[in-house]
Protein backbone atom coordinates (compact mmCIF):
# COMPACT_ATOMS: atom_id res chain seq x y z
CA UNK A 1 0.00 0.00 0.00
CA UNK A 2 2.79 2.00 0.99
CA UNK A 3 3.88 1.79 -2.68
CA UNK A 4 0.26 2.53 -4.15
CA UNK A 5 0.47 5.82 -2.47
CA UNK A 6 3.87 6.92 -3.61
CA UNK A 7 2.44 6.23 -7.07
CA UNK A 8 -0.30 8.21 -6.37
CA UNK A 9 1.63 11.12 -5.22
CA UNK A 10 4.20 10.93 -8.47
CA UNK A 11 0.88 11.25 -10.44
CA UNK A 12 -0.14 13.98 -8.45
CA UNK A 13 2.74 15.92 -8.78
CA UNK A 14 2.97 15.48 -12.36
CA UNK A 15 0.44 16.30 -13.06
CA UNK A 16 0.19 19.90 -11.09
CA UNK A 17 3.54 20.15 -12.76
CA UNK A 18 2.16 20.30 -16.16
CA UNK A 19 -0.61 22.36 -14.76
CA UNK A 20 1.00 24.81 -12.56
CA UNK A 21 3.77 25.84 -15.00
CA UNK A 22 1.41 26.96 -17.51
CA UNK A 23 0.28 29.40 -15.38
CA UNK A 24 3.28 30.08 -13.09
CA UNK A 25 4.28 33.53 -12.84
CA UNK A 26 8.14 34.58 -14.09
CA UNK A 27 10.60 36.50 -12.72
CA UNK A 28 10.95 39.08 -15.90
CA UNK A 29 14.79 39.12 -15.66
CA UNK A 30 15.53 35.63 -15.86
CA UNK A 31 16.59 33.65 -19.18
CA UNK A 32 13.36 33.23 -20.54
CA UNK A 33 12.31 37.27 -20.59
CA UNK A 34 8.92 35.99 -18.93
CA UNK A 35 8.50 33.53 -21.39
CA UNK A 36 6.08 30.74 -19.40
CA UNK A 37 5.59 28.63 -22.85
CA UNK A 38 9.23 28.18 -23.30
CA UNK A 39 10.02 27.60 -19.55
CA UNK A 40 7.87 25.35 -19.57
CA UNK A 41 8.73 22.94 -22.72
CA UNK A 42 12.33 23.23 -21.15
CA UNK A 43 11.38 21.68 -17.87
CA UNK A 44 9.26 19.40 -19.35
CA UNK A 45 11.04 17.78 -22.39
CA UNK A 46 14.33 16.64 -19.92
CA UNK A 47 11.39 15.55 -17.04
CA UNK A 48 9.76 13.70 -19.92
CA UNK A 49 12.92 11.47 -21.17
CA UNK A 50 13.94 11.02 -17.31
CA UNK A 51 10.61 9.16 -16.73
CA UNK A 52 10.28 7.34 -19.89
CA UNK A 53 13.53 6.43 -19.52
CA UNK A 54 12.44 5.16 -15.66
CA UNK A 55 9.59 3.05 -17.25
CA UNK A 56 11.33 1.70 -19.98
CA UNK A 57 13.97 0.48 -17.52
CA UNK A 58 11.50 -0.60 -15.13
CA UNK A 59 9.96 -2.80 -17.38
CA UNK A 60 13.13 -4.44 -18.38
CA UNK A 61 14.41 -4.84 -14.44
CA UNK A 62 11.52 -6.64 -14.27
CA UNK A 63 11.00 -8.04 -17.11
CA UNK A 64 10.53 -11.63 -16.02
CA UNK A 65 8.27 -10.83 -13.08
CA UNK A 66 5.87 -8.73 -15.13
CA UNK A 67 5.63 -11.58 -17.85
CA UNK A 68 1.58 -12.33 -16.89
CA UNK A 69 0.72 -8.84 -17.55
CA UNK A 70 1.19 -8.54 -21.34
CA UNK A 71 -0.16 -5.09 -21.31
CA UNK A 72 2.84 -3.96 -19.81
CA UNK A 73 5.58 -4.92 -22.57
CA UNK A 74 2.64 -3.73 -25.25
CA UNK A 75 3.13 -0.29 -23.48
CA UNK A 76 6.61 -0.25 -22.95
CA UNK A 77 7.13 -1.00 -26.17
CA UNK A 78 5.26 1.14 -27.39
CA UNK A 79 7.17 4.10 -25.39
CA UNK A 80 10.23 2.44 -26.66
CA UNK A 81 9.20 2.67 -30.67
CA UNK A 82 8.15 6.26 -29.97
CA UNK A 83 10.11 7.53 -26.96
CA UNK A 84 12.91 8.90 -29.51
CA UNK A 85 10.29 10.80 -31.82
CA UNK A 86 8.00 12.38 -29.25
CA UNK A 87 10.95 13.86 -27.69
CA UNK A 88 12.88 14.83 -31.15
CA UNK A 89 9.53 16.50 -31.84
CA UNK A 90 9.26 17.93 -29.13
CA UNK A 91 12.90 19.42 -29.43
CA UNK A 92 11.85 20.49 -32.78
CA UNK A 93 8.91 22.57 -32.41
CA UNK A 94 10.94 24.38 -29.50
CA UNK A 95 13.66 25.10 -31.59
CA UNK A 96 11.18 26.83 -33.57
CA UNK A 97 9.26 28.70 -31.16
CA UNK A 98 12.66 29.95 -29.43
CA UNK A 99 13.35 31.55 -33.19
CA UNK A 100 9.84 32.86 -34.44
CA UNK A 101 7.23 33.27 -31.21
CA UNK A 102 4.47 33.40 -33.15
CA UNK A 103 1.13 31.99 -32.71
CA UNK A 104 1.52 28.48 -35.38
CA UNK A 105 4.57 27.80 -33.53
CA UNK A 106 3.38 28.53 -30.12
CA UNK A 107 0.16 26.20 -30.62
CA UNK A 108 2.96 23.40 -32.58
CA UNK A 109 5.02 23.26 -29.71
CA UNK A 110 2.11 22.98 -27.07
CA UNK A 111 0.65 19.84 -29.13
CA UNK A 112 3.94 18.34 -29.25
CA UNK A 113 4.51 18.66 -24.85
CA UNK A 114 0.62 17.36 -24.74
CA UNK A 115 1.35 14.51 -26.97
CA UNK A 116 4.97 14.04 -24.07
CA UNK A 117 2.34 14.88 -21.22
CA UNK A 118 0.02 12.00 -22.60
CA UNK A 119 2.95 9.13 -22.82
CA UNK A 120 3.58 10.06 -19.01
CA UNK A 121 0.42 9.98 -18.29
CA UNK A 122 0.29 5.92 -19.93
CA UNK A 123 3.55 4.97 -18.19
CA UNK A 124 2.42 6.52 -14.80
CA UNK A 125 -0.79 4.47 -14.72
CA UNK A 126 0.49 1.10 -15.73
CA UNK A 127 3.32 1.17 -12.44
CA UNK A 128 0.90 2.35 -10.04
CA UNK A 129 -1.63 -0.37 -11.41
CA UNK A 130 1.57 -2.27 -10.67
CA UNK A 131 2.31 -1.17 -7.27
CA UNK A 132 -0.81 -2.59 -5.92
CA UNK A 133 -0.09 -5.16 -3.45
CA UNK A 134 -2.25 -8.26 -2.90
CA UNK A 135 -5.75 -6.00 -4.24
CA UNK A 136 -8.46 -7.75 -2.36
CA UNK B 1 -5.53 1.54 -25.40
CA UNK B 2 -5.00 -1.09 -23.26
CA UNK B 3 -6.30 -0.80 -19.61
CA UNK B 4 -4.10 -2.41 -16.54
CA UNK B 5 -4.74 -4.83 -14.72
CA UNK B 6 -3.72 -5.09 -11.12
CA UNK B 7 -1.79 -8.45 -9.81
CA UNK B 8 0.19 -10.08 -6.81
CA UNK B 9 3.83 -8.38 -6.42
CA UNK B 10 6.80 -10.53 -5.03
CA UNK B 11 8.94 -8.35 -2.89
CA UNK B 12 11.74 -7.91 -5.83
CA UNK B 13 9.10 -6.51 -7.93
CA UNK B 14 7.99 -4.39 -5.08
CA UNK B 15 11.80 -3.08 -4.55
CA UNK B 16 12.09 -2.37 -7.94
CA UNK B 17 8.94 -0.34 -8.29
CA UNK B 18 9.20 1.69 -5.06
CA UNK B 19 12.82 2.87 -6.55
CA UNK B 20 11.32 3.75 -9.29
CA UNK B 21 9.09 5.49 -7.41
CA UNK B 22 11.57 7.58 -5.28
CA UNK B 23 13.71 8.18 -8.31
CA UNK B 24 10.90 10.20 -10.04
CA UNK B 25 9.84 12.08 -6.34
CA UNK B 26 13.29 13.19 -6.18
CA UNK B 27 12.68 14.54 -9.84
CA UNK B 28 9.35 16.08 -9.17
CA UNK B 29 9.53 17.83 -5.26
CA UNK B 30 12.35 20.28 -6.22
CA UNK B 31 10.87 21.65 -9.52
CA UNK B 32 7.30 22.35 -7.96
CA UNK B 33 8.32 23.26 -4.53
CA UNK B 34 10.72 25.63 -6.29
CA UNK B 35 8.17 26.42 -8.27
CA UNK B 36 5.23 27.81 -5.34
CA UNK B 37 7.99 28.35 -2.59
CA UNK B 38 9.38 31.67 -3.69
CA UNK B 39 5.91 32.49 -5.41
CA UNK B 40 7.65 32.81 -9.20
CA UNK B 41 9.92 31.38 -11.01
CA UNK B 42 12.91 32.60 -10.18
CA UNK B 43 16.02 33.83 -12.28
CA UNK B 44 17.64 30.66 -10.89
CA UNK B 45 15.25 28.23 -11.50
CA UNK B 46 15.00 29.59 -15.24
CA UNK B 47 18.67 28.95 -15.24
CA UNK B 48 18.82 25.91 -14.21
CA UNK B 49 16.00 24.39 -16.49
CA UNK B 50 17.72 25.80 -19.44
CA UNK B 51 21.12 24.36 -18.79
CA UNK B 52 19.29 20.87 -18.15
CA UNK B 53 17.26 21.43 -21.35
CA UNK B 54 20.46 22.14 -23.44
CA UNK B 55 22.38 19.52 -21.54
CA UNK B 56 19.58 16.95 -22.86
CA UNK B 57 19.88 18.54 -26.42
CA UNK B 58 23.34 18.06 -26.54
CA UNK B 59 22.69 14.16 -25.19
CA UNK B 60 20.34 14.01 -28.08
CA UNK B 61 22.51 15.23 -30.48
CA UNK B 62 25.40 13.60 -29.72
CA UNK B 63 23.37 10.30 -29.81
CA UNK B 64 24.02 9.16 -26.43
CA UNK B 65 20.22 9.17 -25.58
CA UNK B 66 17.79 5.81 -26.13
CA UNK B 67 20.63 3.59 -25.96
CA UNK B 68 20.79 1.68 -23.49
CA UNK B 69 19.38 -2.55 -23.62
CA UNK B 70 16.20 -1.00 -21.68
CA UNK B 71 15.01 0.36 -24.75
CA UNK B 72 15.38 -2.70 -27.11
CA UNK B 73 11.99 -3.27 -28.19
CA UNK B 74 11.36 -7.21 -27.03
CA UNK B 75 10.60 -10.21 -29.16
CA UNK B 76 6.82 -11.10 -29.25
CA UNK B 77 6.77 -13.74 -26.59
Amino acid sequence: MKTKLTFNIISALAGILFLAQGCAEMAPDGVYKGDALLYRADSIIPMSYTLLHTYVQWEYTNREMLKGTPQIKASADYVRLNAKNWITSAMVMREAYALVKSDENANKLQASLAILSSALNEATKYMTAHAVTNPK
Amino acid sequence: MLSPTRSNMDPLTALNTASAAITLLNMLIPQIQGMFDAGQITVEQQTKIQTEYAALKANLEAGTLFQGPEWQVRDPD
